[in-house]
């Protein structure tokens, strides 16, 4: 009897098997992008970590002296300073706008695709060289805004990019104006809040402002938390458009020099492998942390309906 | 070997020969003047050597190093490979270049000063593709429309050009000035070091004090608060721009600062004929002015070339060569070898006669060579503590200290 109850049990274990492995045959475009693309590199980055590479002459073993180098390192500092300032400003305001431009779009108005693909344009194009080269143009010293400034009377309008002390405000502004992919997710957000919990609310007399804390963040909440770990580990690794605003140099006076920037001019302006490949790691670990410590924090402020 | 194939596939570096030819890579950065006439001379390298086929690599300047690091690193870099003087003593370092004296190259036509500009301690690990040297170039259309001479450059001083340059802003349309603030031009530092009897470099080290510098972090300053020069936040958009959309290219200052053969593309963007002047001195003699030849750039081999004897071929015939003299022209700046010189010289055009014109004219002033750039000095970071200057968050004096620390440090790090 129970060799009779087995059999179908087996057969099914077979087919499982069978599935398992078409599985793996699929994902093994992906399986091989992770192991020789990702994995890889990451390994071998490690190790170089440890070493001093110049690229022409094989690595040689040093210990942690690339670490202890960073540790001294003013530019990196400063860098580092550059990339949290960024992080810290730039996150915050960049979701609170895509947060007010998707409660905005789900009052349920009527052209509503239109909007919603207006307001995501700027995320398509935001990351890319060409809107990077478009903003030195608008924020020249001689540019668009300059000459708008100009025209309405202002005498000595800032350098914007070309001054130290407007540079990172000026990607800064260019990141928020990216809001479109974190907008788009907090509409989708919105609209699974059943709008029964307005009626009910307003039916109760809550203001519109009552509603939106005690109704819509905890529901949302979940929502702004999965932006917000995304935004953080994006914002950190943001390198095209410091590079290409700077024209490559970090400048004005380093007022623009991120850390993937740092890293890039180390390895590939110095040669010096060994110490980049220490500060990807170094990188690595503060994101690490930032993720860790926001999905401790999340038991606190996000709450899931289940 | 009839019916060759032509080699255009990618040959990974290794020994390469393609339907029995040898196949030689080559790479350079180039521009859409430099790009075609190296193919053209590449044509009739091949016709002059059917067995060997070239596989041409043309790159552009922003990305050319990386390229060639990474691929000296994964063992595919090219055989024959243009070389810039400040890279030349990291690679040769590193061992990754063949010594060209060794390897038979002729430099019989070149003046010794010229054959041994790819020269370390340890070989000649490159050759010179073309020559040029600092010039200040005035622009006629600019000093008119102001109503100024331009200075005579045997006896002008460095007040003379702050004077100049001061009464042209003043005539001038808003937005124009009398000059490129001096602190953005890397000769201007070092001429200014070597008429004060320091230079930027003394072997692998700095050559100057920083009470040696701070006069001209001072005077970069004085031009610019009194308006002859550019304001700080235009200059440090200009350090960033394309040549082709500098105030210089298009005609906001009257005088600038530029390699000589950088010329042929500024009178272009200009539209007019820029007069090449003798950057000015302390004392107001030509005599003292410590002018010095740099190599606009050099030609290398790859050391792990599997077609050495071919590559060793194919740079013989870049300098050497007046058929290909006269293809290259002196794009890729004046030729050092004599008899290419000379053959090149009835075909050139009035601009690069005036180049030409220009190194002949100052050979009597020069002043002592230069040594190659010692390996590092681009991580001294020099753009920061200009910055800093200009937009005074940093007197000239901390300025020149700032700096001088940091390069000593960079030159340091470097063996």
């Amino acid at each position: 009897m129970s060799a009779i109850a087995e059999l179908p049990q087996k057969r099914r274990n077979r087919g499982e098997n069978r599935d398992n492995k078409a599985a793996y045959v699929f994902l093994l475009p992906w399986l091989v992008g992770l192991l020789v693309i990702t994995i890889g590199p990451m390994v071998a980055s490690l190790y170089l970590s440890f070493t001093d590479y110049n690229l022409l002459s094989a690595p040689h073993w040093i210990g942690l002296q690339n670490y202890v180098a960073m540790y001294h390192d003013s530019r990196l500092i400063n860098s580092l300073k550059v990339t949290f300032t960024y992080v810290f400003v730039s996150v915050p305001l960049q979701l609170a706008l895509a947060l007010i431009i998707a409660m905005a779009l789900n009052r349920g108005m009527r052209a509503l695709p239109f909007y919603r693909s207006v307001f995501y344009l700027p995320s398509l194009m935001g990351a890319s060289v060409a809107i990077a080269v478009l903003w030195r143009e608008i924020f020249g010293t001689t540019g668009l805004v300059n000459q708008l400034l100009l025209k309405i009377g202002v005498h000595n309008p800032p350098g914007w990019i070309a001054d130290p002390s407007t540079a990172l405000s000026t990607i800064i502004l260019l990141h928020i104006w990216t809001f479109g992919s974190p907008m788009i997710i907090f509409l989708a957000g919105l609209r699974q809040i059943p709008t029964m919990y307005y009626e009910a609310a307003a039916v109760d007399g809550a203001s519109k402002w009552t509603q939106f804390v005690h109704i819509t963040m905890p529901l949302l909440s979940p929502i702004v938390f999965f932006n917000l770990v995304l935004q953080i580990i994006g914002a950190f690794q943001s390198f095209t458009q410091a590079f290409v605003v700077s024209g490559g140099t970090g400048g004005p006076a380093d007022s623009t020099m991120f850390y993937t920037l740092y890293l890039y001019l180390q390895g590939f302006g110095q040669f010096r492998m060994g110490y980049a490949s220490a500060m990807a790691w170094l990188l690595m670990i503060i994101i690490a942390i930032f993720t860790a410590v926001n999905f401790l924090v999340s038991k606190y402020w996000v709450h899931y309906d289940d | 070997m009839t019916g060759a194939g032509c080699g255009t596939g990618s040959s990974g570096g290794a020994a390469a020969s393609s339907g029995g030819k040898t196949v030689v890579r080559l790479a350079w950065w180039g521009n859409d003047v430099r790009n075609p006439l190296t193919a053209k001379a590449v044509a009739e390298f091949e016709k002059e050597n059917p067995d060997i086929t070239v596989q041409q690599e043309p790159g552009s300047w922003s990305s050319y190093w990386d390229k060639l690091a990474t691929q000296f690193a994964g063992g595919s870099a090219p055989d024959v490979i243009q070389m810039d003087e400040s890279y030349l003593t990291q690679y040769s370092n590193n061992g990754t270049l063949l010594d060209l004296k060794t390897a038979g190259l002729d430099t019989s036509n070149f003046s010794s000063a010229t054959a041994n500009m790819g020269t370390t301690s340890k070989g000649t690990f490159a050759i010179v593709a073309g020559i040029n040297a600092p010039a200040a170039m005035a622009n006629p259309k600019v000093f008119k429309a102001a109503g100024v001479a331009i200075p005579d450059d045997k006896t002008w001083t460095w007040s003379d050009m702050a004077k100049a340059a001061q009464k042209i802003t003043a005539n001038s349309p808003s937005g124009t000035f009398g000059t490129q603030n001096i602190a953005s031009v890397d000769f201007m530092l070092r001429l200014w070091l070597r008429q004060h009897g320091a230079d930027e470099y003394s072997g692998t080290k700095p050559g100057f004090t920083a009470a040696q510098l701070s006069p001209f972090f001072a005077e970069a300053l004085a031009l610019q608060n009194s308006k002859a020069a550019p304001s700080a936040s235009l200059t440090s958009q200009d350090m960033t721009t394309s040549q082709d959309q500098s105030m210089a290219a298009t005609n906001k200052v009257a005088l600038s600062y530029w390699w000589s053969n950088q010329v042929t593309s500024l009178d272009k963007d200009t539209g007019t004929t820029l007069q090449f002047l003798m950057p000015p001195t302390v004392t107001g003699s030509a005599k003292d002015v410590q002018l010095y030849y740099k190599a606009s750039m050099l030609w290398s081999v790859n050391k792990n070339s599997q077609v050495q004897a071919a590559a060793v071929k194919l740079v013989d015939f870049l300098v050497n060569s007046p058929t290909c003299g006269k293809i290259l022209g002196t794009e890729r700046g004046i030729p050092a070898n004599s008899k290419v010189l000379a053959a090149v010289t009835p075909q050139m055009t009035a601009t690069d006669k005036q180049v030409s014109g220009y190194l002949q004219g100052i050979a009597p002033d020069l002043g002592t060579p230069i040594g190659l750039t010692p390996p590092g000095s681009s991580n001294a970071n020099y753009a920061t503590y200009e910055s800093n200057l200009i937009f005074g968050k940093s007197t000239p004096q901390q300025t020149a200290q700032d700096y001088l620390t940091s390069l000593t440090t960079a030159l340091q790090g470097k063996s």
